[in-house]
């Protein structure tokens, strides 16, 4: 099937056949697909464990992978790619000919570095399947409202407030420290949000001695234990016999987080044993946690992919640039720039200043593009233009960050005042405005380096036809 | 009698005297003539066919002429192109700096259908005027024309196929390099596969159409070459040693090949060429230009170069390169008496001048009357090789 494919592109859609996109595309889908799978498997929530951040290290491993097939899809697609070259054999092209295949090549590298994309979209998507939003939100408030009544941390800024002789306020009323009124809640990644009024809710009902709500929440617990199978040494009645003790609530027993509590003898000063019942809190707060954040955070973040085009025009530059060119154009250019880099770095550690940094990149796109247009327009000969050329095309797409930068460098102006009795910083408002809009600035830099290389491709097929010397 | 009549009745003697390998090719020639795709498909089959019936000379005789008279109606429709002046050099320097090498001026005209033979020592300008007729280079001085339509710079210089000595290597099947081609100038789906595959069959590539360019001898990378430059329908081909590394018949078959691309009634192209091989760039070419230390020595030619820079008008002088066993002092004793201008010993073959009264029999009377050992002779009046003489 392949090759009739590639038969009927080669006499229909030379271009086509020329850059092996059906090729190219298969692979990407195919590799896509597979991550994607390999994603949604790896989405699995396991219930019973503790940590799930320790699964990033197998991410890492993943996206490595991806990495690796990556580079060698793009060695397999270059041998195919270079082996013809309609612009260099002088074949007749239609002015779009050039911008149709820099949008190739731009597609084939988007499509091939964003292997990453697809693994954690899968593994989202898995994990947004357990549960909908709403239900892993009511299932976290349980286990977060539920962890006043297991071992943790206490608090003395939340929600009580502490006198001068060091009692906890709650409402009017006075409790100790180690009260239960004063413990903390547990939280996790997307809980913040709630966490303050389901406290006050918990410890109202507590001071409203509601016991009739407090177990409710332990049996709602006990729920969640049940069904995801985990173990504890309690029952719903024995946990709120234990640590219910209205009104001061501060004769009760400590529960473990974890079985390991119980069974790795934490002692106290009397050397007695910390923990004798346990719940499986570690490992409710672990699981809901990710649950919780593939919920709350978008499938692709916004930052993610804007990086992942930028690197994708990146690439397509060097590989385009590459094909319109030489060879040694390119390595002599490759080598100018590193040489451009030093100088630069030289003067921005001499000078210390963004400004001349910027400045100094932003002259050389318009030097070596008055330079390349100049070379045009004479037709006396390639000369450099081939260098200029490749430095145009590495370049361009920093032009307008460089400009955005350089007005926004010109409108810094921070100043601080003080409102109502705090210190604020403020900026100008155009300062404050390109900051704000900085994401938005990158989307419209890459439609403007699109329709920049569009006129680009058109010069770079009238720069072709000039005599080499 | 137009110049496809002409041609045409050429081969019906080539049919009449049996010469069916190069009636094959020239009937491919005028397929590719008629732009036909019906022709394109018929010619293919006849082209199976040969293949199955070598040897059923009958047979063979009747299918040539069917289509051959089948072709025959299809052209004679077409109109003939009227030959016309593709490009002009007036005074054109290429100079490389002060001190170093320098081309020229070089006066040229070339109309569709001609070839125009470039020969010269090696390092006497031949791939920069080339170089400078297909753009690679621009001119220093001068005024280079072409007088044919272009939309811009490029659009021009695809219309000017160059060919190096060393040309870039193909990478994949060549086949597919040639249909890539093909499509690339726009020939419907339909008639692409067709189209490569009477090309290679016209230049004797069938069996090398899957083989790597790196198993192919230089004459048959030549051979592709050219393919593809058929398939870039060029206003003017320009061809650097074609020759080099070629046997004598690869080379006759060559230069036979660009003759008849060349002088296709319908699709006419202009061809300049380099060689070092005098004799048989002569034969094929309508014009040759003679570099020496970047100056030209036209033969034929139309356009007339400076006298001035003449060093010696020895137009008309009657020059005839011989190999003896004599001794030149023996040689030079016999042609005094018949005015002899020059005698010349030039590795291993004599070269004498004579003045412009004298004729070639005369020369041959001289040789014969005094029983001179002679193992070959040539007139070089007309020839090149003259300026190759000092």
């Amino acid at each position: 099937m392949f090759t009739k494919i590639q038969k009927y592109l080669l006499i229909n859609h030379p271009l086509l056949w020329n850059t092996k996109i059906v090729p190219a595309l298969c692979f990407a889908i195919l590799f896509h697909i597979l991550f994607f799978v390999i994603g949604y498997v790896y989405g699995n929530v396991d219930f019973t464990d503790e940590n799930y951040y320790r699964s990033d290290f197998s991410t890492g491993v993943i996206i490595f992978f991806s990495i690796l097939i990556t580079i060698l899809f793009f060695v397999v697609w270059f041998v195919y790619y270079f082996r013809n070259n309609a612009y260099k054999s002088l074949y007749r092209l239609s002015n779009l000919y050039l911008y149709k295949e820099w949008l190739i090549i731009f597609l084939v590298c988007f499509l091939n570095i964003t292997y990453s994309i697809s693994f954690l979209s899968g593994k989202t998507l898995k994990e947004r399947s357990y549960y909908s939003k709403e239900e892993v939100d009511k299932r976290g408030r349980t286990i977060l409202m539920a962890s006043v009544f297991i071992d943790g941390s206490y608090d003395y800024e939340n929600v009580a407030v502490a006198d001068s002789v060091g009692k906890i306020v709650f409402n009017k009323k006075k409790y100790q420290q180690n009260s239960l009124m004063n413990k903390s809640f547990d939280y996790y990644y997307g809980s913040f949000t709630e966490t303050n009024n389901d406290e006050i809710k918990v410890k109202t009902w507590m001071q409203n001695d509601n016991q009739a709500e407090i177990k409710k929440l332990m049996n709602d617990y006990f729920l969640l234990i049940k069904e995801h199978n985990l173990k504890t040494n309690l029952t719903a009645n024995q946990w709120f016999e234990l640590t219910y003790n209205y009104p001061d609530f501060t004769n009760y027993e400590r529960i473990g987080r974890r079985m390991e509590d119980v069974t790795e003898f934490f002692k106290d000063n009397a050397n007695q044993n910390i923990y004798k019942h346990y719940l499986p809190q570690n490992a409710l707060i672990s699981s809901y946690s990710q649950l919780s954040k593939a919920w709350n955070d978008p499938i692709i973040e916004t930052g993610t992919l804007l990086i992942l085009l930028y690197v994708s025009i990146a690439m397509a530059m060097l590989v385009y640039a590459f094909k319109v060119t030489t060879g040694r154009n390119w390595l002599i250019a490759l080598v100018s720039i590193g040489i451009l880099w030093i100088i630069t770095g030289i003067l921005a550690a001499i000078t210390n200043s963004e400004i001349v940094f910027m400045c100094f990149w932003l002259s050389i796109i318009v030097l070596t593009s008055i330079y390349f247009f100049s070379v045009i327009s004479n037709n006396k000969g390639k000369n450099f233009s081939g260098i200029a050329l490749n430095l145009i095309l590495w370049c361009i797409s920093g032009f307008l960050p460089l400009i955005f930068g350089l007005v926004s460098e010109y409108y810094n102006n921070p100043k601080s005042i003080v409102v109502a009795g705090q210190i604020k910083h403020t900026n100008t408002p155009q300062y404050e405005w390109l900051n704000d809009n900085a994401t938005l600035l990158s989307w419209i830099n890459i439609l403007i380096i699109m329709a920049i290389m569009y006129f680009i491709s058109i010069y770079i097929k009238k720069w072709k036809a000039l005599a080499e010397s | 009698m137009n110049e496809f009549e002409k041609q045409y009745q050429e081969l019906l003697d080539f049919l009449e005297f049996g010469d069916f390998s190069i009636l094959t090719k020239r009937i491919i020639d005028l397929t590719l003539d008629t732009e036909n795709i019906e022709h394109y498909k018929k010619t293919i089959d006849f082209l199976k066919w040969l293949d199955t019936n070598e040897n059923n000379s009958e047979g063979k005789k009747e299918k040539y002429q069917t289509v051959l008279t089948d072709l025959h109606t299809t052209l004679s429709k077409k109109p003939v192109v009227e030959k016309n002046i593709l490009v002009s050099a007036k005074d054109i320097v290429k100079s490389y700096g002060i001190s170093r090498f320098s081309l020229g001026s070089i006066n040229m005209e070339l109309k569709q259908g001609e070839i125009l033979g470039l020969v010269g020592e090696n390092g006497n300008g031949k791939t920069t005027l080339l170089r400078l007729l297909c753009g690679e280079l621009f001119a220093s001085q001068g005024n280079l024309k072409y007088h044919f339509d272009y939309d811009d710079a490029y659009d021009l210089r695809t219309k000017l196929v160059y060919i190096p000595q060393r040309t870039d290597t193909w990478y994949g099947s060549m086949f597919e390099n040639l249909q890539f081609t093909a499509a690339s100038y726009g020939y419907k789906p339909e008639e692409n596969e067709l189209l490569v595959e009477l090309i290679i069959s016209r230049l004797g590539l069938r069996k090398f159409r899957n083989f790597e360019w790196k198993s192919l001898s230089s004459g048959y990378k030549m051979r592709f070459e050219l393919a593809r430059m058929l398939l870039r329908k060029p206003k003017l081909l320009l061809i650097d040693e074609p020759l080099a590394n070629l046997d004598i018949l690869a080379q006759q078959t060559v230069l036979e090949d660009f003759k008849a691309i060349a002088k296709s009634p319908f699709r006419p192209i202009g061809i300049v060429l380099s060689s070092q091989q005098l004799y048989e760039v002569e034969k094929t070419s309508d014009q040759v230009i003679f570099l020496k230390n970047g100056q030209q020595k036209n033969l034929h030619n139309t356009i007339s170069v400076n006298p001035e820079k003449q060093e010696l008008n020895t137009e008309n002088f009657l020059i005839v390169e011989f190999e003896s066993s004599w001794s030149q002092k023996e040689l030079g004793e016999l042609f005094e008496k018949s005015n002899m201008i020059s005698l010349q010993f030039n590795g291993g073959t004599y070269i004498v001048t004579f003045p412009e009264s004298l004729t070639i029999y005369d020369f041959m009377n001289i040789i014969s009357n005094n029983q001179v050992p002679i193992l070959y002779f040539r007139n070089i009046s007309n020839s090149t090789r003259r300026f190759f003489v000092s």
